[in-house]
């Protein structure tokens, strides 16, 4: 926590996600992806403009590790082994609207991991920046594969649709601590 | 514009990738576009053939290359579904690829519907092979113990084949029955285990039984207990009780006979010896009077008439017991009896009727044989007198003859009546 910061309003917890049943009784469950992009891109860029461009990466893929634990605590759960994990995980993700998540190699043993996510709900269709954005996604797939695995992982998107691919790549190694 | 940057503009859009001279205009650009749709052409060249290790390196950039990626992408994806479902894991699905999903996903669920059935039948296969496991090992034991009880038992177990020729079981008591091995016994053929007698009864009733099963299908009366006479290794014959039965296969034939044979020697001479003690007396091995009834009746229904009775009476035992006492009567009575047994012929019928009464059938014989009988009583009397020393034997004779049964009675009578007149005449001589 930076120094100067002796409260906090909203510390994470899977509750803050709130009773929609109860608070959306006609709404409902979904609202359309501009939304969640709005608010996402519009707090990047009060981040990137406060932070700078690395600092905002870091915070996305700080929350990206939070949300990918809460999601594999409340949803997921434990799994017997990778291939099982992987189908839960393909499931959730499609079921949630977040993205179609598909496997190249999922080589637990010795710690690698490819994985393809299509119509990312991050940054699908968005305009060819030259840049990897999905940083937020970086941070959620290694909580997911810490929580299964106990093991740290490092995640990196090698493709994405903002360098011009048109399915972000996801590759995971585990760290040799 | 160049001529040459026409050219080379006009060779790429119709698919073809020029070389670019480096003095052409804008050559540095022109140049990494043909690079840059050579690397994608080898890409695709790498993915038409299979290929998913190339990659697009550096060069990968941009939505063109991006789409190609994407394919790239899906075909490794369903590499890595492919060997999962090859690893048995058939929940997985391709989604999102229209008509070739479609048609994965029943590829999939049916190869997991085989694999379901393959691993069921297996499974009953297994619970199959089990059961004949321990079927095989119930018939095992069973076998075992039937073996163990046929190898304990005194009696003779044998099986025998459906033509009543060999041998195919003998168990080890054979040794003790009949002498053999149960090697020899199993080669020996069945005809010579049995005197010849024995063996055309067995057969005459193995014969009937046989054509009785084939008529009915009567299993129930496929069992035997029958006596026969078998052949010792040492040429002893020797009485045997056997049972047979048949055992019949699945089909409805005659599979084998089992036999058990017992040996029936002791038995035998045991009803032989009861035979004897029922029909003779005791004291002096004579026929005794069961006997001579049983005879008159066989006489009464037979061809030999005429038949004459001698009615004999032991003079003086009274006195000789009461004086004397019994040892000394039993004496004199054995005397009588040893006197009557010289007198006749083994086939004629001595009987011992009462203490002192003596009874004897003479089949085919009339009253002027019978007389000589008589006269043959007395003779072997007087012999057996003169080595007797103090213990003399008299018997008082009495005869008469039945030409028919209906003569019997009177003539039984009238023989007796004549033995007492013998009595009365002998002791008038010896007080006169």
């Amino acid at each position: 926590m930076p120094e100067g910061i002796i409260n906090r309003k909203y510390k994470f917890n899977w509750d803050l996600l709130g009773d929609l049943e109860l608070g959306r009784p006609n709404l409902g469950h979904n609202m359309r992806v501009e939304v969640y992009r709005l608010m996402q891109y519009s707090f990047r860029d009060v981040l990137e403009e406060r932070y700078g461009a690395d600092e905002a990466d870091r915070v996305f893929h700080e929350a990206g590790f939070l949300a990918g634990k809460a999601i594999y605590d409340n949803l997921i759960g434990p799994q017997g082994d990778v291939n099982e994990l992987i189908k839960k995980l393909q499931s959730v993700l499609k079921d949630m609207g977040i993205g179609i998540l598909r496997v190249e190699e999922a080589d637990l043993d010795n710690g690698r991991i490819t994985v393809t996510v299509a119509e990312d709900l991050d940054c699908s269709g968005l305009p060819d920046t030259g840049v990897e954005l999905c940083t937020f996604d970086e941070g959620f797939l290694a909580a997911i594969l810490k929580s299964f695995s106990g093991k740290s992982f490092t995640v990196k998107e090698v493709d994405c649709w903002c360098t011009g691919d048109r399915t972000c790549r996801f590759t995971a190694v585990v760290n040799e601590d | 514009m160049d001529e040459r940057v026409a050219s080379i503009l006009e060779q790429l859009s119709k698919g073809r990738i020029p070389v670019v001279p480096p003095d052409v205009d804008y050559a540095v650009q022109l140049a990494r576009l043909t690079s840059y749709l050579d690397a994608i052409r080898h890409f695709t060249l790498a993915l038409s053939s299979g290929d998913l290790s190339q990659t697009m390196g550096q060069a990968g950039m941009g939505p063109v290359v991006g789409s190609l990626k994407a394919l790239h992408s899906s075909l490794k994806h369903l590499t890595w579904q492919t060997k999962q479902i090859a690893l048995g894991d058939f929940s997985q699905r391709v989604e999102f690829m229209g008509e070739f999903a479609e048609a994965f996903n029943t590829m999939v669920v049916t190869l997991g519907e085989s694999r379901a059935e393959l691993e069921q039948a297996y499974e009953r296969l297994n619970e199959d092979m089990m059961e004949l496991q321990l079927m095989s090992a119930e018939l095992q034991q069973s076998e075992e113990r039937f073996r163990l009880i046929a190898e304990s038992v005194s009696d003779v177990i044998w099986t025998l084949d459906a033509s009543l020729d060999s041998f195919t079981y003998v168990s080890p008591s054979i040794a003790s029955l009949r002498g053999f091995t149960v090697d020899e016994a199993i080669n020996e053929k069945f005809a010579q285990a049995l005197t010849p007698k024995s063996y055309a009864y067995v057969q005459d009733i193995l014969m009937q039984k046989l054509s009785f099963y084939s008529e009915t299908g009567t299993l129930d009366s496929f069992s035997e207990r029958i006596e026969i006479e078998q052949v010792c290794k040492d040429g002893r014959i020797i009485p045997v009780e056997v049972v047979i039965s048949a055992i019949i296969s699945t089909d409805g034939n005659i599979k084998e006979f089992v036999g058990i044979s017992r040996d029936i020697t002791e038995r035998k001479r045991e009803e032989e010896k009861l035979k004897y003690e029922s029909t003779h007396d005791s004291m002096t091995g004579l026929y005794n009077r069961a006997y001579f009834d049983d005879e008159l009746g066989r006489i009464a229904n037979g061809p030999l008439f005429p038949v004459s009775f001698i009615v004999a009476d032991l003079d003086g035992l009274k006195r000789v017991n009461d004086s004397i006492g019994h040892e000394a009567g039993d004496q004199l009575i054995r005397g009588a009896s040893d006197v009557l047994k010289m007198a006749f012929r083994g086939s004629d019928v001595v009987a011992r009727t009462g203490g002192d009464e003596f009874l004897i059938i003479l089949n085919m014989t009339d009253e002027e044989l019978a007389a000589k009988s008589i006269g043959r009583i007395r003779i072997y009397q007087e012999q057996y007198n003169k080595n007797s020393g103090n213990m003399p034997v008299s018997i008082s004779l009495g005869t008469a003859t039945a030409y028919s049964a209906g003569d019997i009675p009177s003539a039984l009578k009238e023989a007796d009546k004549r033995m007492y007149d013998d009595k009365v005449s002998r002791k008038q001589q010896r007080v006169g």
